[in-house]
């Protein structure tokens, strides 16, 4: 039986502007389980991004707790919180975010570098992460001489290179076509078997995928039932698929 | 690859861009260090100048035009020459006199006697001015305004082997106007000259040129000869006073100024105006180096919020992957000493071409040496200390939310 990695209780984001108070996330209880890809979806500017970064210790809440893998995340000091985003989530960003002067090998190495692994070490596993992601004939190519596609598998590579429990993913097919898309899916998928992937995603294809869809609008969780059959909508939420996990 | 690898690779990312700002910082650093060098090298010109020469009083016969035997005084060996009359005249009772005043030092007596004779008693007002100097010494003639040196034109100059013989060099408008040597090309021209001085014919080896007949109506003859035929006694032409300190001068001056028969002149307008020159210069290039140092700083400053704004999101995702902030500054430190090292290299090159016109232009001698890759070095460094500041603040402070908010 899967143990809770993530608790979140009574968790609020909320900033100032312009002299207005904005609750980006409102009072939100969550559990997510060890292993399995959740999707994450809901309009623009409904708070999905913000509640990825508090589960990746990028952004603290202004109240609530979260806990991650038995850490309170925001009670971690900023070395902690940097130990924490080494060793226990790894990022996917929807424009990759590759380091464009290092090749493929180096740019999947370079957590694994943060964390103290060696140099024989740390290119050898970056080596067989892309040899699994179809990517060994990349590995000396430098991201500008990559597809849109194979970037974002460099960087799932990279994501997972020092084996965190929890993988962040935001949007990770907004930059890409249907067919790269379709690769990307399978391989969060794939990944999703040994460990927690949490996916921010537009794309319907992609959520119906996840073991659990979660819905967000206006900062809060939605408890409406799945509605089989209805497109996800970047402006209007629909519950499309659950799967209990 | 180490955050150091990154950071020493990340100047090439940009290589046109690399290329103007190395540029521009090395004719920066190095005008930078030749203008330290300059102002360093004309501040210890001054120094010296006014530690020495400004110390120095130059005593002459009273009356006397640049050297003893020439003016209102008496010839070296004429009646009038003092001792006879009882009255006061410059010799080395003058040197006893001085060594009694406080604060002179360093008392030096310039062995150069001078004489004036009538040379051809049949010639009415033929005088040339006869100069005893131990052979070997430079050719100073007394010219229209001061000492000339002078070149040989015929023959030879005085050696160490003519101490004591009765050899002379003389001028050529005295070659010309009393030994009838129209053109002197040639050795063959002085063939048993000789000229007569106290009864005693000097053989002529020589003939010497200042480019004006003025200087070039002398006759130099050796030291011990010219003792030997005029008998100078205890007379000196000129002794040299060296105060002990600036402050001391003008009062020695004027202690000096009592001793009777005695000029003392000290060389004050002439160090006033050598020392507003290199006064110019020094301050010209110090300030120079101030205001290069400045537009370097600006520079690199510039170029260095370019790169953090460009890398922003890098900076983000390094670290949201996990990179201590310690990586982060390591990388910057490491890109812009690599960019400071290069301009270093190509500032060593434009030190010692700026060195070169500087010295020529101006005649400050400034070398390129050890102070100057110090110098440069040290440039370098300050402008990598000062480049990195904003990185490493920035760096430090960046919230990896940002580099996700640029996505």
């Amino acid at each position: 039986m899967n143990s809770a990695l993530i608790e979140l209780r009574g968790v609020s984001k909320s900033y100032r502007k312009g002299g207005e108070t904005i609750d980006a996330i409102a009072d939100i209880d969550l559990e997510v389980q060890e292993t399995g890809m959740v999707a994450v979806v809901g309009p623009s500017g409904s708070g999905k991004s913000t509640l990825l970064h508090m589960l990746g210790a990028m952004d603290r809440p202004t109240r609530g707790e979260i806990n991650v893998a038995g850490q309170v995340v925001n009670r971690l000091s900023q070395g902690e919180l940097t130990r924490f985003r080494r060793q226990t989530v790894g990022f996917v960003f929807q424009t990759f975010n590759l380091i464009p002067n290092l090749t493929a090998l180096e740019n999947v190495a370079l957590p694994m570098e943060f964390n103290g692994v060696s140099k024989a070490a740390r290119l050898k596993r970056a080596k067989s992460l892309l040899e699994r992601f179809q990517l060994g004939p990349r590995l000396k190519h430098r991201p500008r001489e990559l597809s849109g596609g194979e970037m974002q598998r460099v960087a799932i590579a990279r994501a997972v290179a020092n084996e965190p429990r929890l993988v962040l993913a935001d949007e990770p097919t907004g930059n890409l076509d249907s067919r790269s898309g379709q690769i990307i899916y399978e391989v969060l998928r794939e990944i999703s078997r040994e460990r927690t992937v949490i996916v921010v995603t537009h794309a319907e294809d992609l959520a119906r995928l996840a073991d659990r869809v979660i819905h967000i609008r206006d900062g809060r969780l939605l408890d409406a039932p799945p509605m089989p059959g209805l497109p996800l909508d970047r402006n209007e939420l629909h519950f499309v698929q659950q799967r209990a996990i | 690859m180490s955050a150091m690898s990154r950071g020493l690779r990340n100047p090439f990312r940009t290589r046109v861009r690399t290329a103007v700002v190395v540029v521009l910082l090395a004719i920066i650093i190095g005008l930078f260090a030749v203008m330290v060098q300059g102002a360093l090298v004309t501040r210890q010109r001054l120094e010296s100048l006014q530690a020495n020469v400004r110390t120095v009083i130059e005593l002459r016969e009273a009356g006397a035009f640049g050297t003893g035997g020439f003016g209102a005084d008496a010839p070296v060996g004429s009646a009038e020459m003092g001792r006879e009359q009882g009255t006061a005249y410059f010799s080395t009772t003058s040197l006893a006199a001085i060594r009694r005043i406080p604060h002179a030092d360093h008392i030096a007596k310039i062995e150069e006697y001078v004489m004036e004779p009538q040379i051809d008693t049949s010639v009415p007002n033929a005088y040339a001015m006869i100069i005893g100097l131990r052979p070997g010494a430079p050719l100073r003639a007394i010219g229209e305004v001061d000492y000339e040196n002078a070149r040989i034109v015929a023959g030879r100059d005085l050696g160490p082997q003519d101490e004591n013989r009765d050899l002379a060099v003389v001028g050529r408008h005295y070659a010309r106007e009393r030994l009838g040597i129209a053109a002197p090309d040639g050795d063959a021209a002085l063939s048993g000259k000789t000229i007569m001085l106290e009864g005693r014919p000097l053989q002529v080896i020589g003939i010497y040129t200042t480019d004006n007949d003025f200087g070039d109506n002398h006759v130099f003859v050796p030291i011990e000869t010219f003792r030997r035929l005029l008998n100078p006694g205890d007379k000196l032409s000129k002794i040299w006073v060296t105060a002990d300190s600036i402050a001391n001068v003008e009062s020695i001056r004027d202690e000096l100024q009592q001793i009777p028969g005695v000029d003392a002149v000290t060389a004050a307008e002439q160090v006033a105006s050598a020392r507003a020159t290199l006064g110019s210069i020094s301050a010209a290039t110090l300030y120079g180096s101030l205001l290069l140092f400045a537009l370097g700083g600006v520079l690199v400053v510039f170029i260095m919020v370019l790169t953090t704004r460009e890398r922003i999101k890098e900076i983000g995702t390094l670290k949201a992957l996990g990179a201590p902030n310690r990586e982060v500054v390591k990388q910057f430190l490491a890109e812009i000493l690599a960019l400071t090292g290069l301009a270093a290299v190509g500032a060593v090159a434009v030190a010692t071409i700026s060195g070169q016109i500087l010295q020529t232009s101006v005649n400050v001698d400034v070398r390129i040496d050890g102070q100057t890759f110090l110098l440069i070095v040290l440039g370098g460094l300050i402008f990598a200390a000062i480049g990195s500041c904003y990185p490493i603040f920035k760096g430090i402070r960046l919230s990896p939310i940002q580099a996700m908010k640029n996505t």
